[in-house]
C-alpha cells in the first residue's frame, strides 16, 4: 500500500520540525513545476505502508493571492495527495483554525496534529480534546514535534483516513434555527448563514448546467463567492455573482469563536515570558543595540572557533598535497599533471573546503536566531529605518539572510507582497556580505592586518550594509512612483531552538556549500588553472599564459582603484563563477598549495609584496570583492525571481558601477592618508 | 481614532480597515476582522506597533496602523 500525505500549517507552527521528525535529513528538495516554490519531500515505510511525505509551504489561508497558496491548494486538490495533516500550534489555536476551516472545504481527508500542547499546559490553558474533533469532524491528535511525542498515532490516523472524504460525526449546538432546505450540519463542519448557503446552492445548480458535474462543487461555489481569480478564470460564466467574501470571512471567524468558546479554557492566560523578553529585545534603543551585539557575536564565533577548527582542515589538505606530490614523483608523472592536481585541484578546491568550519558556525548561529523566534523581531526593530528607505521592515530579513548566502536571500525576497519591493531588495541584497566573500576577508585581513584582522573583516559587513542602505535610499529618493510599504509579520513566541531542526538546516546549507565547491568551483578552478598555465607557448609559462595576456590588456582600468595587478584582475574575473574562487585563484596564481595555512599565507604575502601589493590594495580588493557582480548562482536566481533578463543584466552592471565608485573613493582617500 | 494613536497595553476594537485589498485579505486571514479585539504590546516611532490579536503577536508598520480605525475598549 502507498499513501501521499501533505503537511500544511501556518508559518512557525512546528510543521517543519514535525516533518523532519519523520524524514530526518533524508529529504528531496525540488521546485513545483513551473514555479520557484520549493517542494520538500521525504519517504518512509511504516506498518508495511510506503508513505510519501510532502512539506507544503507555510500559509495562513488558501486564497489565490500568493504563489505559495496557489501551489498548496492545487497540490491538495490533485489526485497525488491522499491525506492532509494540518499542523496546528495549539497555543495559537484561534488564529490557526481559519486555515483548518479552509482545508475542510477542499474535500480531502484532514487529520489535525495539535502541536505545542506543552506550551498550552505551561501557560495554564486547557483544550477540550473531545469536543474539538466533534465540532470539526476530523481526528485531532495531540503531538509534540520537539519531544517526538504522538508521531506514530498521527501517522496511523492519517493512514486510517485515506479515502474518507466525508467528515467524522459532527455534533454542533447552534443557537439559531436554519430555514435552509438542506441539513448541511450533518455534512460540513462549517455551515454558513442561510443567505450564503442559498447562494452556494444557486451557483452549484448553475455550475452543473453550464459545465456539467464537477468534483467538490461546494468548494468551487464558495470560491466564486470569494471572487477567487483562479476559479473565476476556470469558470468565467459564473463571474456575475456578487462577491460575499467579507461575509464568508466573518462567518468563519464567528464559527471559530464558537469553537474557541467551547474548547479553549483559560484563554486569557498569555505567555508572560515572551512579553517580558520583548520589552527589552524590541526596545527602541536597546533593541537596536542588542541586534548589533548579536551580529558582532555571530561573527566573533565564526572567526575564533571557526579558525581553530580550520587549522585541522589545513593540516589535512597540506598532508594530502605532500602525499600526492611524493606519489607523483615516485611514479615519475610529468610536471604538468602534478601541477594540475596539486596546485589546481588540491590547492584550489582544498582552500575553499578549509573554510567549511567558519561557514558551518555562521549558519549554525543564523539557524539558532531563526528557530528561537528572534529573527522575526528584527523586522520590527528595523521598520523605522527601512520605511525611510521605502522598504518594509520585513525586507530586512532577506537582506539579513544575505549575510549567509545571497542565493537563499534572493529567494526569501518573494515573501514581500509588493513586486517593486522585491526587485529593490534583489538589487541591494547582493551588497550584504555573504559567507563566500568571508573566505576573501579571512585570507587578506589575516595576511595584511594581522592583529586587527577581525575588525577589518567586520568592517566589510558594515560597508556592505551601508552601501545597501545608501543605494536603497537613493533609489527611493529618485523613484517618482513611490509605493507604500506595509509591514505585517507574525512574531512567534521565543523558544529554545530545536536541535534537530537546526542540525538539518545547517546540514542542508553545508551540503549545498560543499556541492558548490565540488562542482562550480572545481570546474572554475580547472579552467583558471588552464588559463594560467597554458599560453601561446604551451604549458608552464604563467607570465605568458592566456589569462595573463587577457588580464594585462584590461589591468589599466583597475589602476585608479588600487587593483592594477594582472593576477588580481584574473582572480576577480574568476570570482564571478563563485566568490570563493578569488582566493583559490590567488593560490594558483602565486603557486601556493594551501593559501589558508600559515606557511601558505606567508608565501602569498611575500609574492604580493614583491609586486607592490600592500595593505591599502588588500583593503580595496576586499571592498571591490564585496560589491562587484554577484556570483553566477545569484545571477541565475535573480533572473528566476525577476523573470527578466534585462533586470538581471542591469543589476550586474549596477553592482559593477557601485563597486568601482566605492573602491575608487576608498583608494584615493587612502592614498591621501597613508 | 486610528490604531497608530493607540496607547500601550490598551485594548481596542477594529472598526474599519482602509488598506489595499491584498493587505486587507492578508490581515483577515491572520484574524484581524471588523469587530475583532486588538491589544497594543509595544510601540515605537510614529506608530510602528507590536500587537496581539486572536492569541498571536504581530508587528505592524505605521502605514498599516494609520489605516486601521479602532475604538478603545473599556
Amino acid at each position: 500500500m502507498e499513501i501521499t500525505i501533505g503537511f500544511i500549517g501556518n508559518p512557525n507552527c512546528g510543521k517543519t520540525t514535525l516533518f523532519n521528525d519523520y524524514t530526518g535529513a533524508n529529504l528531496k528538495v525540488a521546485n513545483y513545476p513551473g514555479v520557484t516554490v520549493e517542494k520538500v519531500e521525504g519517504q518512509i515505510i511504516k506498518e508495511g505502508t510506503k508513505i510519501h511525505l510532502v512539506d507544503l509551504p507555510g500559509a495562513y489561508s488558501l486564497t489565490s493571492y500568493t504563489m505559495e497558496e496557489r501551489v498548496t491548494r492545487s497540490f491538495i486538490l490533485s489526485d497525488e495527495c491522499d491525506v492532509v495533516i494540518n499542523v496546528v500550534d495549539a497555543s495559537t489555536l484561534e488564529r490557526s483554525l481559519y486555515l483548518t476551516l479552509q482545508l475542510l472545504e477542499l474535500g480531502k481527508p484532514v487529520v489535525m496534529a495539535l502541536n505545542m500542547m506543552d506550551i498550552v499546559k505551561k501557560r495554564g490553558m486547557e483544550i477540550d480534546l473531545h469536543r474539538l474533533p466533534e465540532m470539526l469532524g476530523i481526528p485531532v491528535i495531540p503531538v509534540s514535534a520537539r519531544k517526538r511525542e504522538g508521531l506514530d498515532i498521527l501517522l496511523h490516523a492519517a493512514i486510517h483516513h485515506k479515502g474518507q472524504n466525508k467528515p467524522d460525526r459532527l455534533i454542533h449546538e447552534h443557537d439559531y434555527i436554519s430555514k435552509h432546505p438542506h441539513k448541511h450540519h450533518d455534512e460540513y463542519a462549517m455551515v454558513y448563514s442561510d443567505q450564503i448557503e442559498d447562494k452556494i446552492d444557486e451557483i452549484i445548480n448553475e455550475l452543473r448546467l453550464k459545465y456539467g458535474s464537477q468534483q467538490n462543487e461546494r468548494f468551487i461555489a464558495l470560491k466564486i463567492l470569494e471572487s477567487d481569480g483562479e476559479i473565476l478564470e476556470k469558470y468565467p460564466e459564473l463571474s456575475k455573482h456578487a462577491p460575499l467574501q467579507d461575509e464568508i470571512i466573518n462567518e468563519k471567524y464567528a464559527f471559530i469563536e464558537e469553537i474557541i468558546k467551547e474548547v479553549l479554557l483559560y484563554k486569557e492566560k498569555q505567555d508572560a515570558l515572551t512579553q517580558k523578553v520583548d520589552r527589552i529585545l524590541t526596545h527602541k534603543v536597546f533593541g537596536f543595540l542588542f541586534f548589533l551585539v548579536v551580529m558582532a557575536l555571530v561573527f566573533f564565533l565564526t572567526f575564533s572557533i571557526g579558525d581553530y577548527i580550520k587549522s585541522y582542515f589545513e593540516l589535512a589538505f597540506g598532508l594530502l598535497g605532500e602525499f600526492v606530490t611524493h606519489l607523483f614523483n615516485v611514479l615519475k608523472v610529468n610536471e604538468a599533471l602534478r601541477s594540475l592536481v596539486v596546485d589546481g585541484i588540491i590547492g584550489g578546491v582544498g582552500t575553499v573546503i578549509t573554510f567549511l568550519p567558519n561557514i558551518t558556525i555562521l549558519f549554525l548561529a543564523l539557524a539558532f536566531l531563526e528557530d528561537s523566534g528572534y529573527m522575526a523581531r528584527v523586522a520590527y526593530i528595523m521598520e523605522g529605518i527601512m520605511s525611510k528607505l521605502g522598504l518594509s521592515g520585513r525586507a530586512f530579513i532577506p537582506m539579513l539572510l544575505g549575510f549567509g548566502c545571497t542565493v537563499p536571500a534572493i529567494m526569501a525576497s518573494r515573501t514581500l507582497e509588493n513586486k517593486k519591493d522585491r526587485l529593490r531588495v534583489m538589487l541591494v541584497t547582493p551588497f550584504m556580505s555573504c559567507n563566500a566573500r568571508l573566505t576573501i576577508y579571512i585570507l587578506f585581513s589575516e595576511m595584511f592586518f594581522a592583529s586587527h584582522a577581525m575588525i577589518v573583516a567586520y568592517s566589510m559587513y558594515v560597508i556592505g550594509l551601508l552601501v545597501a542602505i545608501i543605494a536603497s535610499w537613493l533609489i527611493h529618493l529618485f523613484d517618482r512612483h513611490k509605493n507604500e510599504t506595509y509591514l505585517i509579520i507574525e512574531l512567534p513566541e521565543y523558544k529554545m531552538p530545536d536541535l534537530n531542526t537546526v542540525a538539518i538546516y545547517v546540514w542542508d546549507k553545508v551540503k549545498d556549500y560543499v556541492e558548490k565547491a565540488g562542482t562550480t568551483i572545481f570546474v572554475a578552478t580547472i579552467i583558471i588553472w588552464l588559463l594560467l598555465n597554458v599560453g601561446p607557448n604551451g604549458f608552464g609559462d604563467m607570465q605568458n599564459s592566456f589569462g595573463a595576456l587577457l588580464a594585462q590588456k584590461i589591468t589599466f582600468i583597475f589602476v585608479p582603484i588600487g587593483l592594477g595587478f594582472w593576477q588580481i584582475v584574473v582572480a576577480l574575473i574568476a570570482g564571478i563563477s563563485a566568490k570563493e574562487v578569488v582566493v583559490s585563484s590567488c593560490a594558483v596564481l602565486f603557486g601556493v598549495a594551501s593559501a589558508s595555512s600559515a606557511q601558505g599565507m606567508a608565501a602569498l604575502l611575500s609574492s604580493l609584496n614583491a609586486i607592490g601589493f600592500g595593505s591599502l590594495n588588500a583593503f580595496c580588493l576586499m571592498v571591490f570583492s564585496l560589491l562587484y557582480i554577484p556570483c553566477v548562482a545569484t545571477l541565475v536566481m535573480i533572473y528566476r525571481e525577476s523573470q527578466s533578463l534585462k533586470w538581471t543584466l542591469l543589476e550586474g552592471f549596477f553592482q559593477l558601477a557601485v563597486a568601482y565608485i566605492v573602491t575608487f573613493l576608498v583608494y584615493q582617500i587612502g592614498l591621501l592618508i597613508i | 481614532m486610528t490604531l497608530d494613536q493607540g496607547v500601550l497595553h490598551k485594548k481596542y476594537e477594529v472598526l474599519k480597515i482602509d488598506l489595499p485589498l491584498e493587505n486587507r485579505r492578508y490581515l483577515e486571514a491572520l484574524g484581524m476582522t471588523v469587530k475583532s479585539e486588538i491589544e497594543i504590546l509595544n510601540r515605537k516611532g510614529k506608530g510602528i506597533l507590536m500587537v496581539r490579536f486572536r492569541g498571536s503577536s504581530f508587528a505592524l508598520g505605521y502605514n498599516v496602523t494609520k489605516n486601521i480605525q479602532v475604538r478603545e475598549l473599556a
